[in-house]
């Protein structure tokens, strides 16, 4: 049952363990993130922020143990994707949610030939396009060029570009309603990366799904996100429109984050960093999770964490998690 | 392609010709007068003369090592100073024996090690895995002669399932193989384990799972192919062992195999036969490994770019 | 006088090739390049993967044998020097590491690791003024002496970068290699490092080359920048008129292709087609042209030199 106003993914303060030995430790800590059929929605952070987690955890793609739930929920068109039977969670892996890696060169199988690997998952969630005239259709589509004879290559014989281009041919197989892109371009150099991303603005426009961004680079959340919400140690500290997030950051660590980053053509003598180092998991301090590096801590900081909470800085409404965020 | 398989040849003569040279060194160092082990202990010292000039045992070393090395380009491994029947036509009429021996015990242990390896890595860490770890560890520790003699005792003698010993027939080889095959499942168990565990936590099996693929396409299709590519080495190189002959094995079930062959001419000092098993056996080595080797290039084909 | 002078220097690989095709191919990763790293400088080096950048800094100080040109440090000609000969001289260049998990020793502890640069080179005189050098050049790059008894994996990626630029500064070099320090690093941090650089140069007169692949970075960091595209310079220059004002295509569109986080300067995008070509087989003429969207008929053919152009600028391009 889902209607217009049934958002297409809806994270609700979900907490996670990662269960090692007797001792659980908390990866994701009420994470609460809603994408919108359509939208492009940009989650970004460090190592150990929870980031790539989240996105895992959509279609509950943690192996377990040693991830376990301990809270929260996660819907999918409404529908719970932590009471789906095995059976249900596997249509909708690749069929509502379709994923795209970091490192394309490790995410295919480098014994079977691409078509065949593209083949699968048309098999799994659109038989009746499961063919080879349709795989070379779907290679044509991500752009590449000689799509009859690429589709016989083994991974090893394409560049890095290209095989990220045959993950995203794949993901898009079964027509997903989200696709969830996690760090597509780290692992590309620059010049590919703008092809990367051209062809995922391009996809979205001509199929309508949705896209959900995980980087650590906030240069993409500019070049592609409509909004952006910014995690750090497994909360998220701060969500807002992209364009307004960028030209105005409320929260300290956003803040911090995007001023520590040099940018092209810039004048700056001297970058300002962030002290110290990104809290590991387990290792998390007590209160507001960025005091020990937050140059406007104060006492009350260390003492308790404070809420993800709706403020109003002129005239818009933002969620930020420091009630410090005007001063 | 062509390069490499010629290189390889290359190296397999390279290494024959070394196994031959050691060989011949190793046997005319050892103590023992051939001469008079094959004229027996009663023949009188002309005898043992006419036997010396006949084998050439007067000759310097040098020369008898050119001789030797020249008999073999011939492919000839010259005559059983006991039987006086052509060695290689001894070899050959027991590898069929042995042949047969090796691909069943192989069957039987890749049969078992297969599906334990693939559900102890899916599965680590439960009790069967555990147990698998165990009975691996203990099975390698087992003396063959002894889990053979049990089998047969047990098997055969008590319980009368199977032929005691002889061959007249496939029945007759199951114990054998069996023998043969409890030594080396743990090991395979445990080595498609590692492999598969390794496999099973890589890149594209995540991306294979994130596509909905099932449990068993993500273990089958995906995982496996991936985990037994290291194994076709380890598994070569033990086919070629089993070729070259199961001594206790064989002799505990009195198979007529190249085992046998290769006991009885020590036990007989019967020089020609003892260095035509081991050249048998290095030949079976350098062979499986230039299959082995061509092998990779079909079923990896980021080797067949190389 | 420049610290580090390469001229024409090139660095092949031999390929294994099967018998009946093409005898002798080689790798041409770097094909005769020439740059000059003067005192307390830093010379940056921007590139894609496979330029030949990270080839180019192994190279510059013999890590590498280079198969032509020549390398001179101060002043003196390291290309053909025996290894023994090179030894007492490595102690005036060092190299940082992407990765400073990979070049630290696990089994180590971070005061064996610095000591031991120490001892290779005799700059400690007893157990002692070792002890106590190690602690200075810990608090040098912001580490705690008491750090001294750890190993590695105590460390998070950003320290562990520290004590890897420690071990360097411990044989007091003038120049040291940085092979993308701080590419494998967290965003947050990677100002931390980079910054340390800065501090260091300014302190002790260090002169850097920095091959990175990050151009804001190099920008940030360098005096001067070279651009390398297969095997070759197309672009060099003060860092800031190059990032300013690029003249070579490609410059033009790896500049473009750099997202910016601010959307006030958003860059008109120039998207390059296809892949970085293999530097077994480079294009005829300009190894540009394939991908550049300006090509002409003269590019195809005509190897493009590496120009002076003026006001310390020089470009490999026809059309400039």
């Amino acid at each position: 049952m889902s209607t217009d106003t049934t958002p297409l993914l809806a994270i609700r303060d979900l907490r996670l363990d990662f269960v090692n030995g007797d001792r659980p430790l908390r990866a994701l800590d009420g994470v609460s993130l809603t994408v919108h059929a359509g939208e492009t929605v940009c989650l970004v952070g460090e190592s150990g922020s929870g980031k790539s987690v989240t996105a895992l955890s959509i279609t509950r793609l943690l192996p377990s143990p040693p991830a376990r739930v301990v809270g929260g929920s996660i819907l999918l068109q409404g529908r719970d994707v932590l009471q789906m039977a095995p059976r249900e969670l596997r249509s909708v892996r690749g069929g509502i949610v379709s994923y795209v890696f970091q490192d394309p060169s490790a995410s295919l199988n480098p014994v079977i030939r691409i078509g065949k690997q593209i083949l699968e998952t048309l098999e799994l969630h659109r038989p009746d396009a499961a063919n080879d005239a349709e795989v070379v259709q779907l290679l044509k589509l991500v752009g590449i060029p000689a799509p009859e004879s690429r589709a016989r290559d083994y991974a090893h014989q394409l560049s890095g570009g290209m095989q990220q281009r045959v993950m995203i041919a794949m993901a898009l197989a079964s027509r997903p309603k989200l696709l969830v892109a996690d760090e597509p371009t780290t692992a590309l150099d620059v010049t590919i990366q703008a092809q990367i991303l051209d062809l995922l603005r391009d996809l979205k426009q001509r199929t309508g799904m949705a896209i959900l961004l995980i980087t650590h680079n906030l240069g993409l959340v500019s070049e592609i996100a409509d909004r952006v919400a910014v995690m750090y140690a497994g909360q998220i500290v701060e969500e807002a429109p992209a364009r307004e997030l960028l030209a105005r950051p409320l929260h300290p660590y956003t803040r911090a984050l995007m001023d520590s980053v040099p940018e092209l053509g810039r004048d700056v003598t001297r970058l300002k960093a962030i002290a110290g180092n990104v809290p590991q998991l387990g290792a998390w301090p007590t209160g507001c999770r960025f005091h020990p590096r937050c140059p406007k801590a104060i006492a009350a900081c260390a003492q308790h964490n404070p809420e993800l909470s709706l403020v109003e800085p002129a005239g818009s409404s933002r969620l930020v998690r420091c009630p410090y965020w005007n001063s | 392609m062509i390069k490499r398989l010629f290189t390889r040849l290359l190296w397999s003569v390279t290494t024959l010709m070394g196994t031959a040279v050691l060989t011949f060194l190793l046997i005319n160092v050892a103590p023992g007068d051939v001469a008079r082990v094959i004229a027996g202990p009663k023949a009188s010292p002309d005898v043992i003369k006419a036997i010396r000039a006949r084998y050439h045992l007067d000759e310097p070393l040098w020369k008898r090592l050119g001789f030797h090395l020249g008999q073999l380009a011939r492919g000839d491994l010259g005559h059983s100073f006991v039987t006086d029947q052509p060695v290689s036509e001894a070899i050959l009429s027991r590898l069929p024996t042995t042949a047969s021996l090796a691909s069943l015990a192989v069957c039987l242990w890749m049969f078992l090690a297969v599906p334990l390896g693939v559900y102890t890595a899916r599965h680590q860490g439960t009790w069967l895995d555990r147990s698998v770890l165990v009975a691996a560890t203990l099975t390698l520790s087992l003396p063959a002669f002894w889990l053979a003699r049990m089998l047969q005792y047990w098997m055969s003698y008590k319980l009368g399932w199977f032929p005691v010993a002889g061959f007249r027939g496939f029945w007759h080889l199951v114990l054998p193989a069996l023998t043969i095959a409890i030594l080396a499942v743990g090991y395979y168990a445990r080595l498609i384990h590692t492999n598969m565990v390794q496999v099973l936590d890589s890149a594209f099996i995540r991306a294979a799972r994130a596509r909905g693929a099932s449990e068993s396409a993500v273990l089958f299709r995906h995982a496996l192919p991936n985990a037994l590519i290291p194994v076709v080495t380890i598994l070569g190189m033990d086919i070629a062992f089993l070729l070259g002959g199961v001594m206790f094995t064989e002799n505990v079930f009195a198979l007529p195999g190249i085992g046998t062959l290769a006991v009885q001419s020590v036990f007989n000092l019967d020089v020609p036969v003892i260095m035509g098993t081991v050249m048998f056996s290095a030949l079976a080595i350098v062979i499986v490994n230039l299959i082995v080797d061509m092998l990779y290039s079909w079923i990896d084909p980021r080797v067949r770019a190389v | 006088m420049s610290l580090l002078s390469i001229r024409n220097l090139q660095v092949h690989f031999p390929v294994n090739q099967g018998i009946f095709s093409k005898a002798h191919q080689v790798v041409r990763a770097v094909d005769g390049v020439s740059l000059d790293v003067e005192p307390g400088e830093t010379l940056g080096l921007v590139g894609e993967s496979g330029c030949g950048k990270s080839t180019l800094g192994r190279a510059a100080i013999r890590l590498i044998a280079p198969t032509a040109g020549e390398i001179h440090f101060d002043g003196r000609d390291i290309t053909r020097l025996s290894s023994g000969d090179l030894r007492p001289l490595r102690r005036q260049f060092q190299m940082i590491f992407q990765d400073p998990y990979g070049s630290l020793n696990p089994r180590m502890t971070v005061e064996e690791i610095i000591g031991e640069a120490l001892d290779i080179h005799g700059l400690a005189a007893d157990a002692s003024a070792r002890h106590g050098r190690v602690a200075e050049l810990l608090s040098d790059v912001g580490l705690d002496a008491s750090h001294a008894n750890r190993y590695p994996h105590e460390f998070s990626g950003g320290q562990r970068q520290r004590i890897g630029i420690a071990r360097a500064l411990a044989v007091e070099p003038k120049l040291i290699v940085c092979d993308e320090p701080v590419s494998a690093l967290d965003v947050s941090v990677q100002a931390q490092i980079v910054n340390l650089l800065r501090d260091l140069q300014d302190r002790r007169g260090l002169a850097y080359l920095f091959i990175a692949h990050d151009l804001a970075v190099v920008e940030h960091i360098s005096r001067r920048v070279l651009v390398m595209y297969l095997g070759r310079v197309v672009e060099g220059g003060e860092a800031r008129e190059v990032c300013r004002a690029p003249k070579h295509p490609y410059t033009q569109a790896l500049l473009s292709a750099v997202p910016a986080v601010d959307p006030a300067t958003k860059r008109s995008r120039i998207v390059l087609t296809g892949d970085v070509p293999s530097p077994i087989n480079p294009p005829s003429g300009c190894p540009f042209h394939p991908r550049c969207p300006v090509a002409q008929a003269r590019c195809r053919t005509e190897v493009p030199v590496n120009r002076d152009i003026g006001n310390r600028r020089q470009v490999a391009c026809h059309l400039v």
